[in-house]
C-alpha cells in the first residue's frame, strides 16, 4: 500500500471513530419527534387524480360559463338578497370570541399588529405597520418605518435590520424559515431568518413577494416570486442570483402573488383578473375576467381559489375548483350591490374562509363545504388599543397553523 | 401487566419482515401509512444523517435539529417521493445543505458580532467528543475547513458515496468534489498521531 493510500485510509478510520454528542438520547428524542409527526401526516391517496390538462380544461371551462352555472348552495344564500337591506349580517356576533378552526390570525390594524388565538384571545404585538407569519408560526415578521424586526407571536423581540427606507412587504420563506424577503426603497431583498445577512436580489415593484414552497426538500433552491419593475412576475433563486423564469409584462398592475401550498401553484392577482401559473412561470387558468375580480386567494393545498367580484346579485366569494363546478359560496345581496369585501384569506386547513366586509365592519367566516356563514361585528373597535373611538377597520395579515 | 406503547404503532403481518425488505419497498409502505415502516427508515438512516450534520455544524443541539427536520420534511414529502430513487441521498442531500446553510449563517455571525465569536468558540468546545475521537486534533482540523468542504469529506468518509454521487448530490463539478476532498484529506492527515515502528 502506497503512503497516501495509507495514510487516507487512517484518515477515514478515525473519521468513522467521530460520534456526535449524547447520540442515544439524540437518536430517542429524534424518533419521538419522527413518530408524532408520521402520526399527523396523511399517506398516500389511492384515488386518481384528474391528469392536470384535463383539470386546467375543467377550470377554464368554469370560468367561461361563469355565472351561468347554477351554484351549489345559491339557494342556501339566496334569502340574503332579499332579506337584508343594510351592509353586514344582521346576526352578526358582537364580538369575536373565538377562530372556527385551529390556528392563529394576524392582524394589520391603525393601532399595529395583533395576533388572534383560536380561543378569541388577542395580543396587540405593536405600532407596526405591517406583519407577516414566519411559517410555522413561530414569529412574526414585523415593520416599523424602515426598521425590518422578527417578534415572537408574545410580542418579544428577536432581532432588527435597519432597511435605509420604509419597508413596504415583507414574506418568510416557507420551507424552513431561513430566509426573510422584504422591499425597500424600490429593491427586493433577502435577510437570513436570524437577521444577520441582508443582501439585495433585485429592483423591484411594491408587491409582497413570495417564496416559492420547495416540492422536493433537497432542491434547497430557494426560489422567491417577486414583481420586476416592468411589472412581469420573476422566479429567483435567491443563493445564486439566477433568474429561474420571468413572465411577459401584465397589461395591468399586479397587485399580489400567492403560492399555494405545495409548491406547484402561484395565484396572480392582476387589475381585475387572478391568474394561475404553474412553477415553470406558464398560465393555465384565467379568472372570470369579464366580471371583474376585486380579490383572489389560493386554497393551502392548491386545489381552490377563492374569488372575490361583483356578480348580479352583488359582491360575491366564489370557490374555483379543478374538480367541482364554480361555486357561490356568499353574495353581498342585490340591496348592496356594490358592497366592497377585503382579499380573502384561507384557514390553514383550507375549511374556513375569512371574508373582511370593511363597510359593515363585519368579518365574515365562511365554511368552504357547508358554506355556513358566522359573522362577526364591530371589528375595528376590537382593535383599538388605546380604547379612545372607533378605529379604521383592519387588514388581515394571515392566517396561519 | 401494562404493555409498553410502541412508537410507531402496531406491526401488521406486511410489516413483519420490513427489515429484510428492499429499501423501495419499505418506502412503499411508508407511503401507504406503515408506521413499521417509518421505524425502520428512521432505524436505517438517522444515525448516518445525524452524525454527518453534526460532523459539519459542530453544534451538538443544532445538528440534531437538522437531522429531525430532515426527517420531517422528507415525511411530509413522502408522498411525492420517486420510489425509483434511493431514499437515503434525498435524505443526506437535505440534510447536508441545511447544515452548510447554517454553518454559513453562524460565520456570518462570527464575523459581524465579537460577542458571537465568544459565544462560538465556547460552544465548540466539547471534552466528549476529543475523548471520543482517536485524536482531538481530527476534530479541530475538521472544524478548521470550510462548510462545503467538511461536507464533501463528511460524505465521502461517513456516509461512504463516491466522488460523482458527491458531485450529483451537491450539485458541483466531479472535480470540484476531488479537489476538495484531497485538500481535506491532506489537512486531515496532519491531525493524525505519528506512527510508530515500521511498516
Amino acid at each position: 500500500m502506497t503512503d497516501r493510500k495509507r495514510t487516507d485510509e487512517r484518515v477515514r478510520s478515525a473519521l468513522l471513530e467521530l460520534e456526535a454528542p449524547d447520540e442515544p438520547s439524540a437518536e430517542e428524542r429524534a424518533r419521538q419527534v419522527v413518530d408524532a409527526a408520521f402520526d399527523g401526516h396523511t399517506p398516500a391517496q389511492t384515488r386518481s387524480r384528474m391528469p392536470l390538462r384535463a383539470g386546467i380544461a375543467v377550470v377554464t371551462a368554469a370560468a367561461i360559463a361563469g355565472f351561468a352555472l347554477t351554484p351549489a348552495g345559491a339557494d342556501v344564500r339566496e334569502w340574503i338578497a332579499d332579506t337584508i337591506d343594510s351592509a353586514g349580517e344582521e346576526d352578526a356576533e358582537p364580538r369575536l370570541t373565538s377562530l372556527p378552526t385551529p390556528g392563529s390570525v394576524l392582524v394589520d390594524a391603525p393601532s399595529g399588529a395583533w395576533v388572534i388565538r383560536e380561543d378569541g384571545s388577542k395580543r396587540h404585538l405593536g405600532d407596526y405597520d405591517r406583519a407577516t407569519w414566519s411559517p410555522n408560526g413561530r414569529f412574526v415578521g414585523v415593520a416599523d418605518g424602515s426598521e425590518l424586526r422578527a417578534i415572537d407571536p408574545a410580542g418579544n423581540f428577536r432581532w432588527s435590520i435597519e432597511a435605509g427606507a420604509p419597508v413596504k412587504a415583507i414574506d418568510w420563506s416557507s420551507d424552513e424559515g431561513f430566509r426573510v424577503a422584504y422591499i425597500a426603497g424600490g429593491e427586493l431583498r433577502v435577510v437570513t431568518g436570524d437577521g444577520v445577512t441582508d443582501s439585495a436580489v433585485a429592483p423591484a415593484a411594491e408587491v409582497p413577494p413570495a417564496w416559492q414552497p420547495e416540492s422536493d426538500p433537497a432542491a434547497a433552491v430557494h426560489r422567491l416570486t417577486y414583481v420586476d419593475p416592468k411589472n412581469r412576475v420573476v422566479s429567483v433563486a435567491t443563493d445564486s442570483g439566477r433568474v429561474l423564469w420571468r413572465t411577459q409584462e401584465y397589461f395591468d398592475p399586479v397587485r399580489s402573488l400567492e403560492w399555494s401550498g405545495d409548491g406547484e401553484r402561484l395565484l396572480v392577482v392582476t387589475g381585475d383578473s387572478a391568474t394561475i401559473q404553474d412553477d415553470e412561470g406558464g398560465t393555465f387558468f384565467k379568472g372570470p375576467v369579464a366580471t371583474g375580480v376585486e380579490h383572489a386567494a389560493i386554497s393551502p393545498d392548491g386545489s381552490e381559489v377563492a374569488v372575490v367580484s361583483s356578480g348580479p346579485r352583488g359582491t360575491e366569494l366564489s370557490l374555483y375548483s379543478d374538480t367541482a363546478p364554480v361555486r357561490r359560496l356568499y353574495s353581498s345581496g342585490r340591496q348592496n350591490p356594490n358592497a366592497r369585501f377585503g382579499p380573502p384569506v384561507f384557514s390553514p386547513d383550507g375549511g374556513w374562509i375569512l371574508l373582511p366586509w370593511p363597510e359593515a365592519d363585519q368579518w365574515l367566516f365562511v365554511n368552504t363545504q357547508d358554506e355556513r356563514v358566522t359573522a362577526v361585528a364591530d371589528i375595528a373597535r376590537q382593535f383599538d388599543a388605546d380604547g379612545k373611538g372607533k378605529a379604521a377597520f383592519p387588514d388581515v395579515a394571515g392566517w396561519c397553523c | 401487566m401494562e404493555a409498553l406503547p410502541r412508537l410507531f404503532g402496531s406491526v401488521s403481518p406486511d410489516d413483519r419482515s420490513l427489515e429484510r425488505q428492499t429499501e423501495r419497498a419499505v418506502v412503499k409502505a411508508a407511503q401507504r401509512g406503515s408506521n413499521e415502516a417509518m421505524e425502520e427508515l428512521f432505524r436505517r438512516h438517522w444515525r448516518g444523517a445525524h452524525r454527518a450534520a453534526y460532523l459539519v455544524v459542530h453544534d451538538g443541539p443544532a445538528a440534531e435539529d437538522i437531522a429531525q427536520e430532515a426527517f420531517i420534511s422528507a415525511i411530509r414529502s413522502l408522498d411525492r417521493f420517486d420510489r425509483r430513487r434511493p431514499f437515503a441521498p434525498w435524505l443526506h442531500r437535505i440534510v447536508v445543505n441545511r447544515a452548510i446553510d447554517w454553518t454559513r449563517a453562524r460565520k456570518a455571525r462570527r464575523e459581524v458580532s465579537g460577542e458571537a465569536i465568544e459565544a462560538w468558540e465556547g460552544e465548540s468546545h466539547d471534552p466528549d467528543l476529543d475523548a471520543i475521537a482517536d485524536s482531538g486534533r481530527m476534530v479541530e482540523v475538521l472544524r478548521s475547513l470550510g462548510p462545503e468542504q467538511r461536507a464533501v469529506v463528511v460524505m465521502r468518509y461517513i456516509l461512504e458515496y463516491t466522488p460523482g454521487e458527491i458531485a450529483e448530490i451537491l450539485g458541483m463539478p466531479r472535480g470540484t468534489v476531488n479537489s476538495r476532498l484531497r485538500r481535506g484529506l491532506d489537512a486531515l492527515a496532519q491531525a493524525l498521531p505519528r506512527e510508530t515502528g515500521d511498516d
